[in-house]
């Protein structure tokens, strides 16, 4: 989950971490009194997107101009909150972020002398590992930091990455990058926050609202459907909508696809506390995206190791017999010896062709290319 | 060090959390699959049974120290499970549940690693050797005996390419779902030293995904590998910025993409096959019949 640049800064200041002075704007964009007395202002739109500074949704102004400049950054950026801020004296942008590194297995620091929006175009950070309990940790990236900036700011990164990793662990965080963060008068200052929290320990904290309304608002009201009934869902520019469990298996079919000149319209997978049959609210969701003029097929595959298989057919042929597939639907599965037992598989490949299914294949790639070859007919 | 399944599979068995409806079907397929469970750890439920496998309140109950776990803990608690399984000396843990914490499954990967245990996962449905047993639920119906290690980081598509092998005539030496977070036990190249030596092992396919840099660490390992390895990636028609599922399978770089892992695998000697089907015909022509 992708926090707000005004949640990751409310997060940061209860850690100690030093960030502008800031308040949200109201709706009448009135600036409260503590703000006019300021010595610069920054407005900021609150979208999660990056890339705001180039789309002019991070503006100076004075007190008297913010009413109207959040009238036009609204005019682009839509119904986003806005954060007010205090301009601080900058003497040196840095770049710094901290992430978890799952090939190396550890928290990493990357680090670029130029920070600021052109970082991304800047050459590749430093890369350093960071061990939140090495009591050394500071003193091991002290002596890598020192060949990128004088000592004394080496020092104080140096104290501050250690802090921050403790952060990103103790706040569930996957992502913590402050670009920049300015070297000012008063010390080090996070100007900008992109947090992102692992989607799996949500539960643990509180959900920052501003953070989870965006995150809503930038879902189709398809995908938040589908995250209500428990599922995952992406919907892409296609001409097939697919219905399918797991990623992987999920992604190969869009392959498939893709390589005989189709497109997916939709991606499913399972969602963290859905229940363990979706079959039903993904066949909803397709039909619906199905139904659309651009949408050719549908494409229904399901690989079963042990589930029953049973229970996602009959799911199949119930939805069917009270929802005609607005187009074509083509069938597929495949499933282990357990997922059969005490299931008569022949007679169910005899319902589903007799409900009404345009072709049946155990092998994806053979129902791909029958879907292509009748489409392109 | 050498995955310990490799080496021999597992004698002892623990099961962790067995009673759940998907775990008690798993433990029926893995006792029918012959694995030797010897039995359920379930607290509160000690002293029980689950179709004849005893249960017990706790892994310290157990008088002979199992060799292997699989874990059907759910994800708060996989952490400290992989802990205990470490702590006990577990050569084999496997964790099954998705959506563990990030930071729980690098603390306890960190752990099992500095206790000597080989972690599968989590988010896996563990692995086949076939002919010998099943850790797990990669069905063995889906395969069969033979010299391609089988390496998938998502379970759906590891058991599709294994049925897929299996219907080309192709055996596997052992089918492995390596788990589909962002973090897992151990990476796709640590296996590679193990699989090099091994001498029942002819080939190796990996089935790897978008998202990460796991291909990169396995791209720079292949050199010296003496063994072919053929590598596929999902994701070659997958929008960027967006999550497909798995934690981790999206494109925020363009290295993430599966067009640019493609190419790392193949500068560094891998067979890159854009799909499992193209990857079948290349391990036909490298297998002797």
């Amino acid at each position: 989950m992708r926090l707000t640049e005004m949640d990751g800064k409310a997060l940061l200041r209860r850690h100690g971490v030093a960030v502008p002075r800031g308040v949200v704007l109201p709706a009448d964009g009135a600036v409260p009194p503590e703000a006019r007395a300021w010595s610069g202002l920054l407005l900021k739109a609150q979208v999660l997107e990056g890339g705001r500074g180039k789309r002019g949704l991070v503006r100076r102004a004075t007190p008297d101009e913010i009413p109207a400049l959040r009238t036009e950054m609204a005019a682009r950026a839509g119904a986003v909150p806005f954060l007010l801020e205090e301009a601080v004296e900058i003497a040196r942008e840095l770049y710094l972020a901290l992430r978890v590194d799952g090939t190396r297995q550890g928290i990493e620091c990357l680090f670029s002398g130029t920070g600021g929006i052109e970082v991304e175009q800047a050459t590749a950070p430093l890369r350093l590992p960071v061990d939140p309990d090495d009591p050394f940790a500071a003193e091991a990236l002290f002596s890598a930091l020192r060949a990128e900036l004088p000592a004394d700011l080496a020092v104080r990164l140096a104290r501050l990455v250690p802090r921050l990793a403790r952060i990103l662990r103790a706040e569930d965080l996957e992502l913590l990058e402050l670009n920049p963060l300015a070297v000012t008068p008063a010390g080090l200052v996070a100007c900008d926050a992109k947090l992102v929290r692992d989607e799996s320990a949500v539960p643990r904290h509180d959900t920052p609202a501003a953070s989870a309304a965006l995150e809503a608002a930038a879902l189709t009201p398809l995908e938040r459907q589908a995250r209500r009934q428990g599922f995952a869902l992406v919907e892409m520019p296609g001409d097939v909508a697919l219905v399918s469990a797991g990623a992987g298996l999920g992604m190969q079919l869009m392959d498939l696809l893709g390589d005989h000149g189709l497109r997916a319209a939709c991606f499913m997978d399972n969602l963290r506390g859905g229940p363990a049959e979706t079959t039903e609210a993904r066949l909803e969701a397709a039909f619906a995206i199905a139904a659309r003029p651009e949408v050719k097929a549908i494409l229904f595959y399901t690989t079963l190791a042990s589930r029953p298989l049973r229970d996602r057919v009959e799911a199949l042929l119930a939805f069917l017999a009270r929802h005609p597939p607005p187009k074509p639907l083509y069938a597929g599965f495949a499933a282990g010896h357990a997922a059969t037992r005490d299931f008569d598989v022949e007679a169910a490949r005899g319902q589903l062709r007799a409900a009404g299914i345009a072709a049946l294949h155990e092998d994806p790639l053979a129902l791909v290319r029958a879907m292509a070859g009748e489409l392109a007919a | 060090m050498i995955p310990p399944f490799l080496r021999a599979f597992p004698r002892r068995v623990v099961v962790f959390n067995p009673t759940g409806r998907y775990a008690a079907r798993q433990v029926a397929a893995m006792r029918e699959a012959g694995t030797p469970l010897v039995a359920g750890i379930a607290l509160g439920k000690g002293g029980g049974t689950l179709d004849g496998l005893p249960l017990l309140d706790s892994l310290r109950e157990l008088d002979t120290p199992a060799d292997a776990a699989i874990l059907y803990t759910p994800p708060e608690g996989t952490g400290a499970a992989i802990r205990q399984c470490a702590a006990a000396g577990i050569a084999t843990i496997v964790a099954a549940a998705e959506y563990v914490p990030l930071h729980d499954t690098l603390d306890a990967a960190q752990a099992a690693r500095a206790a000597g245990s080989w972690l599968v996962g989590p988010n896996t449905l563990g692995l086949c050797v076939p002919g010998q047993g099943l850790l797990g639920s990669v069905a063995p119906s889906f395969c069969m005996p033979g010299r391609v290690a089988l390496l998938g980081r998502s379970g759906t598509l590891t058991l599709t390419v294994a049925r897929l092998l299996t219907a080309a005539g192709i055996g596997q030496r052992i089918a492995l779902h390596l788990g589909g977070d962002g973090v897992i036990g151990r990476n796709p190249h640590e296996y590679l030293p193990a699989l090099r030596d091994d001498p029942e092992t002819a080939a190796v396919l990996y089935c790897g995904e978008i998202g990460g840099d796991k291909e990169y660490a396995l791209a720079e390992a292949l050199a010296g590998f003496p063994k072919p390895l053929v590598a596929t990636i999902a994701g070659r028609h997958a929008p960027a910025e967006r999550q497909m599922g798995h934690a981790g399978a999206l494109i925020g770089h363009a290295h993430e993409s599966a067009a640019a892992k493609l190419a790392a695998l193949a500068a560094a000697g891998a067979h890159a096959a854009p799909t499992p089907y193209d990857a079948i015909d290349i391990l036909k022509g490298l297998l002797p019949a």
